[in-house]
């Protein structure tokens, strides 16, 4: 029986790390107009949205490995046909 | 004020949980969620419940079940390879070891992995692709024969599914202490989603879960080193503190402090870190050890297999940055800015200040705010249940091909045995439960699974690699050579534990420790260092006489098993650039560079 083509890995993280990166980018930008109760070292830094920034990039990046891989998968089958 | 339970690693080995002894319940938590935060960790179980799903249609062989197809590229076998180890026991254990220690403690991810792994790409890696089998013991039943198969096989079994419970005990027990979670919930949860995704994908979804979860540790533990160091001033600034705040000692070197047992706190010099965690315990975990050892083999090709065990290199040498690093912040920051100053496990329990093992959590809650905690939490699980789902998908390979096919059901056909698989996968994960609970009611049993992968590991590489590179090794010497280092492990571990008229595994006896580790100076970790190192010997030793006094296999019989007598796969032209042996010898290098960078 022919199985459909298997999605990468880097699908899922990538997805994962992008909905991540937007919930902490989120956070982060909410925190600045309504700081955390709790103090944390460095709260100055507002590393939240830049780490989620980083989190979203990430995701976009291995998203767009698969989406190549995709599309290369694509050419091929039409020169095969 | 009670704290972090567990002691620090008993050894250098890298799976070695570091563990509690006390199993008291504690009211207080040290890190406080947000919903923001529980979000992300939900989403990381909805995640990995459903790629557990997804996959179960593309694991319906044998060879899809319990070797991932043999499809992986090099990176992700290098990743899941390397993620495999990279369980929060080790971040968390390692942390406080660095902060106890200092540098010392890298060694385990430096002379205590780096070679080996090169050692596993470059020779032995060919052995175990190219004889085709599924697993470590495979190999040896190709090699030794039957009997040699199943002392490994069945030893492995029985270790894989204990340290799996430890995991999970520990997991439960560092979530409760934390966050206040449940301990119940944390064991049921937490293995009922294991049995699942293993069960559903087999190694397939083990090695996808492990991926994920390398990159959320990176991701939820890498902006502690970075604002560590920011705080502190910079790098030279954090060393500067350390060196203040403790003249004297040195915390900041990896071998100018190694000269004696005298000089350094763990109780060792440069011969136990060379021979005891550089040859012994490093090479028998990284080159025998089948939960590490089957992510590689399920590479696509032999090239791929060996280049993934070169990358799974170059990303071991760079988990300092986010172990040894914050242990040392710790040292610098915690004491500095925040007035605070680690004690022993067993002081913190009876002072209610905090231990060393609270390190990394105590770094964390220090910089990371709602959302941020989140993702470190979502890391630690993701490190714990990784470690969980790689011990139990070993299990059920090995348990399924090399206890059950060879010892019960020969002949059954290959849907019976993914059946066997799936089913072993849920049985390997109810019987590491009730582990987790005998370790919760019986808190000496964990010393004992503390040094239990020691007692198997070491001595099968020494037959391992005889079996490789010499071939006159025979069946007869393979088999009572594994069973001599066996025996050695447990006597050895015995024998320290031993005083006059009574038994105490909890302490050691100076004067028993002078004989094995040859100081009385030797703390735990020494002692196991020097166990590991006379253990391997005695298997290669008696290894090699039996194999001397017995008839060998033909070179027919030992062909693609033996060096010499294997044929390296033509996979086409290989530019110098893309050859194993090319990247091999720059980490090897590098490697060297940084050692002498941190002497």
């Amino acid at each position: 029986m022919e199985r459909t083509h298997r999605i990468e890995i880097w699908f899922f993280i990538g997805s994962l790390l992008f909905v991540y990166g937007i919930l902490i980018l989120g956070a982060g930008l909410y925190h600045l107009v309504h700081p955390p109760l709790q103090q944390f070292a460095l709260a100055d830094l507002h590393v939240d949205i830049w780490w989620g920034g980083v989190a979203v990039d990430v995701g976009i990046s291995l998203y767009s490995q698969v989406l190549a891989a995709v599309e290369q998968r694509g050419e091929s089958n039409e020169q095969d046909r | 004020m009670k704290r972090l339970f567990w002691s620090l690693p008993a050894v250098f080995i890298n799976t070695m949980p570091a563990v509690a002894r006390t199993p008291d319940l504690h009211s207080t938590r040290l890190l406080s969620v947000t919903p923001l935060d529980l979000i992300i960790v939900l989403l990381y179980f909805v995640v990995v419940l459903g790629i557990g799903f997804y996959l179960k249609k593309y694991t319906r062989t044998g060879e899809e079940f319990f070797m991932a197809g043999r499809k992986m590229t090099a990176w992700i076998a290098g990743l899941s390879f390397i993620s495999a180890n990279l369980s929060s026991l080790e971040t968390m254990g390692w942390s406080a070891m660095a902060y106890q220690y200092g540098m010392l403690g890298a060694h385990a991810y430096l002379i205590g992995a780096i070679p080996a792994i090169l050692f596993l790409a470059v020779v032995m890696m060919t052995f175990y692709y190219i004889s085709k089998t599924h697993s470590v013991p495979g190999y040896l039943k190709l090699r030794y024969g039957e009997a040699s198969r199943s002392l490994a096989g069945i030893s492995f079994s029985f270790m894989t599914v204990l340290v799996c419970g430890v995991n999970m005990f520990a997991m439960a027990k560092v979530m409760q202490m934390l966050l206040g979670w449940n301990f119940d919930l944390c064991i049921w949860v937490s293995s009922v989603t294991v049995a699942v995704y293993v069960a559903l994908g087999g190694l397939l979804s083990a090695v996808f879960n492990e991926v994920l979860q390398f990159f959320l540790i990176w991701l939820g533990t890498l902006l502690v080193p970075i604002l560590g160091i920011i705080e502190a001033g910079g790098w030279s600034n954090m060393l500067a503190t350390i060196n203040a705040q403790h003249p004297g000692q040195n915390f900041t070197s990896l071998w100018s402090n190694l000269g004696s047992p005298a000089d350094n706190p763990m109780g060792m010099d440069w011969t136990g870190m060379v021979f005891g965690l550089g040859i012994a315990v490093s090479f028998g975990y990284w080159c025998t050890d089948f939960l590490q050892v089957q992510r590689v083999m399920a590479a696509k090709s032999l090239r791929a297999a060996q280049n993934g065990t070169v990358i799974g290199a170059v990303l071991k040498m760079l988990v300092p940055i986010i172990v040894t690093i914050p242990g040392l912040l710790g040292l610098a920051v915690l004491t500095q800015k925040a007035g605070i100053t680690l004690v022993p496990e067993s002081v913190a329990q009876t002072t209610g200040g905090h231990s060393y093992n609270e390190v990394l959590p105590l770094m964390m809650a220090r910089y990371l705010g709602p959302g941020l905690l989140g993702l470190g939490i979502t890391a630690m699980i993701a490190g714990f249940m990784s470690g969980m789902a790689g011990n139990v998908s070993a299990f059920a390979t090995v348990w399924t091909y090399d206890v059950y096919r060879p010892l019960v059901n020969k002949s059954a056909s290959d849907a019976h045995y993914v059946s066997m698989g799936r089913w072993s996968s849920i049985i390997g994960v109810f019987i590491a439960i009730l582990t987790a609970y005998a370790a919760k009611f019986f808190s000496n049993i964990l010393i004992y699974l503390q040094v239990l992968v020691m007692f198997f590991i070491i001595p099968l590489f020494g037959v391992v690699i005889l079996g490789m590179l010499w071939k006159r090794a025979t069946s007869a010497g393979g088999f009572w050579g594994f069973l001599a280092g066996i025996l050695a492990s447990i006597g050895e571990f015995m024998y320290v534990h031993v005083f006059p008229g009574y038994f105490d595994a909890a302490h050691l006896n100076p004067d028993h420790v002078r004989v094995i580790a040859l100081s009385p100076l030797a703390q735990d970790m020494a002692v196991n260092m020097y166990s590991a190192f006379w253990s391997l010997l005695v298997s290669i030793g008696v290894t090699v006489i039996v194999s001397l006094l017995t008839r060998p296999k033909s070179d027919e019989e030992l062909k693609d098993l033996v060096y010499g007598l294997t044929r390296i796969p033509d996979e086409g032209p290989t530019p110098w650039y893309k050859h194993p042996n090319f990247w091999a010898a720059v980490v090897f290098v590098l490697l060297i560079v940084v050692n002498i960078i941190f002497w």
